[in-house]
């Protein structure tokens, strides 16, 4: 039922930014895509919107190959967050939000109550409802960001893919939209920064390097000492969180010792 | 349409009051524009010889007076009305695709290339009918935007290089219309130089303002019904894709659709500068960007201002006209500085 990949690849401009992954992500759950810089998260998510196609591999929704599914439907389906959309338009945070309706038009316009449900729903959720008449233009990066995230949700759909989306916001924002994020009924792939943020509230982990997927698994399995000297190339420990229970990552403040650095 | 997704009424309500205070403005604006000139004609007897023509009264008006209003101003009315309404409707079309204040079929060259297309069919080819001349412009609508987006895509493809194109190739192509003009044309070469960069509506009568009316109506209504798409795209082509729209087909059609009018306006009135700059941006000012209303109040008020820019270039050296483009140059000129001025403050 839901979006997955298999074994896809994209080959960028003779690069090859994503090479053989596959993803294929339990109904309603929130998948964290995490590596670092240039390993392949966002073109990954880019994939999975339909964006782009893939070089090789396939990327699937509803058991039919995302190329072979009209723009319309697939909007229908899958909302995207990216980093950094901005506009000339001077347009105000209700009638941004509204854009997110425009996949459900049918020929002649959209059901009227659905779309201005959809829409005060969504401000609701992402605690924009006193800011609906305010201009895009006087919001914050942060602000922008929450923005985007109502959009998506007014698009009421069914998978929901976000890069970074915590960037530019306040540590407060940070958990309010992944708690958010976390809570709602669709099935979630965002790529994120933050391993502790992505342990605390993930349900399951990809980890990128080079276009290649290194490791998948719950945090638990996913998060350990090793991984991370391998990918990030730097040194951390790993312990339970005393809240959650969740594993929590302590970044080493010295140099790399000789021993995780030859893994 | 995609207004419910205001969620409120109030706005809507005050959206039908803007619109139908701008229709009233258009049609005081015909009525008073067909007053003016040399010829004394009243109020009075323009209705006298609408009602006589369109609803068959049999009012007595003297036969000049008639003749006049009939078959000179009321047709140059029209097409006037028509173009401001298209220039308009390009103006918001390429705004809304190419994400640019600054963009208009003029200012991009559209124009231009759509001379030289009309100005090679006319002078060296195959007749002058009113289609030759459409299909010549189109063609060179077409060619002249190609080659805009071409250099901004080679220069960095950034909103800016899209302007610089534009006036690179509106240079281009004015100096291939002259040439044209002066080398294979006869002793009015001059004129008709004039006619091509400036704009005229010398002459014109009820089978232009046919033809531009019903291209018009046709564009806006078009429009109107995929407003949604160039709602779409205030957040680029990313956004755009993600909420279903086809991107590439969307832009195509959309361009199609502006070379398409712009054609058929030069070919009719030669090319007329900075209406569809201006325009969009007042319409905005009383609507707000939603091109379901943007769209019909920017081809009102279009419409209005091209009436009157036309009367007065008609009567401020009468006898002599005034190619209408300098009256919308001396109108546009300053209001693109200061949208150019105000981007730059903006964050």
């Amino acid at each position: 039922m839901t979006l997955r990949t298999r074994e896809v690849a994209w080959n960028r401009g003779g690069r090859l930014v994503v090479d053989g992954v596959t993803l294929h992500p339990r109904p309603g759950e929130t998948v964290g895509l995490l590596g670092p810089n240039g390993s392949g998260k966002s073109s990954l998510l880019r994939l999975l919107s339909g964006a782009v196609r893939p070089t090789r591999g396939v990327v699937v929704l509803d058991d039919k190959a995302l190329a072979d599914t009209s723009r319309r439907e697939a909007a229908r389906a899958i909302a995207t967050v990216t980093q950094h959309a901005d506009t000339v338009v001077d347009i105000t945070v209700r009638h941004v939000v509204a854009l997110g309706r425009i996949p459900h038009r049918g020929t002649f316009g959209g059901d009227r109550r659905a779309d201005a449900e959809a829409v005060a729903g969504a401000l609701e959720r992402t605690g924009l409802a006193d800011k609906a008449a305010e201009s895009w233009h006087r919001l914050s990066g942060g602000e922008r960001q929450r923005v985007h995230i109502a959009r998506a949700l007014a698009q009421e759909p069914r998978e929901l893919l976000l890069d970074e989306p915590t960037n530019h916001l306040d540590i407060r924002y940070q958990l309010e939209l992944l708690r958010l994020i976390t809570e709602l009924p669709v099935t979630t792939v965002v790529a994120l920064h933050d391993l502790n943020l992505a342990a605390m509230f993930c349900d399951s982990l990809l980890v990128l390097k080079d276009g290649r997927a290194v490791a998948a698994g719950t945090p638990d399995e996913v998060l350990t000492p090793e991984l991370i000297a391998r990918v990030y190339e730097v040194d951390a420990r790993v312990g339970p969180d005393d809240e959650t229970g969740r594993p929590r990552v302590t970044f080493s403040r010295g140099a790399r010792t000789a021993a995780t650095s030859a893994g | 349409m995609s207004t419910a997704t205001l969620g409120t009424e109030a706005p809507g309500l005050r959206f039908l009051g803007t619109a139908v205070g701008v229709t009233a403005l258009l049609l005081v604006s015909i009525g008073a524009a067909i007053t003016l000139g040399p010829a004394d004609v009243s109020l009075v007897n323009v209705r006298d010889i609408l009602l006589n023509h369109v609803a068959g009264a049999d009012i007595p008006v003297r036969v000049s007076k008639e003749a006049i209003v009939w078959h000179d101003r009321l047709p140059r009315a029209l097409v006037a009305a028509a173009c401001g309404a298209g220039l308009g409707l390009c103006g918001v079309i390429l705004q809304s695709l190419l994400r640019n204040p600054l963009a208009d079929p003029y200012v991009l060259g559209i124009s231009s290339g759509a001379s030289t297309g009309a100005v090679v069919v006319a002078i060296l080819g195959v007749g002058g009918t009113a289609v030759g001349l459409s299909a010549g412009a189109f063609a060179g609508a077409i060619v002249s935007f190609a080659v805009v987006m071409l250099i901004s895509r080679l220069a960095g493809g950034s909103d800016d290089k899209v302007i610089l194109a534009g006036i690179a190739v509106t240079q281009l192509f004015s100096a291939l219309t002259s040439f044209v003009v002066f080398a294979f044309a006869d002793s009015d070469a001059a004129r008709g130089v004039l006619f091509w960069l400036l704009g005229s509506l010398e002459g014109v009568r009820w089978h232009d303002a046919a033809l531009c009316g019903v291209v018009v109506l046709a564009g806006v209504a078009f429009c109107v019904f995929r407003a949604h798409v160039l709602d779409a795209f205030a957040f680029g082509d990313g956004v755009a894709s993600s909420l279903g729209v086809d991107v590439r087909r969307a832009r195509l059609t959309f361009l199609v659709v502006t070379a398409l009018l712009t054609a058929v306006m030069v070919s009719v009135a030669g090319a007329i500068g900075f209406v569809g700059l201006v325009l969009p941006h007042a319409a905005r000012y009383l609507t707000g960007p939603l091109h379901v209303r943007l769209i019909p109040l920017t081809a009102l008020l279009g419409a209005a201002f091209m009436v009157w820019v036309d009367a007065i270039s008609r009567v401020a050296f009468a006898p002599s006209p005034l190619p209408i483009g300098v009256g919308t140059a001396l109108i546009g000129v300053p209001v693109f500085i200061a949208i150019m001025f105000r981007r730059r403050q903006a964050p």
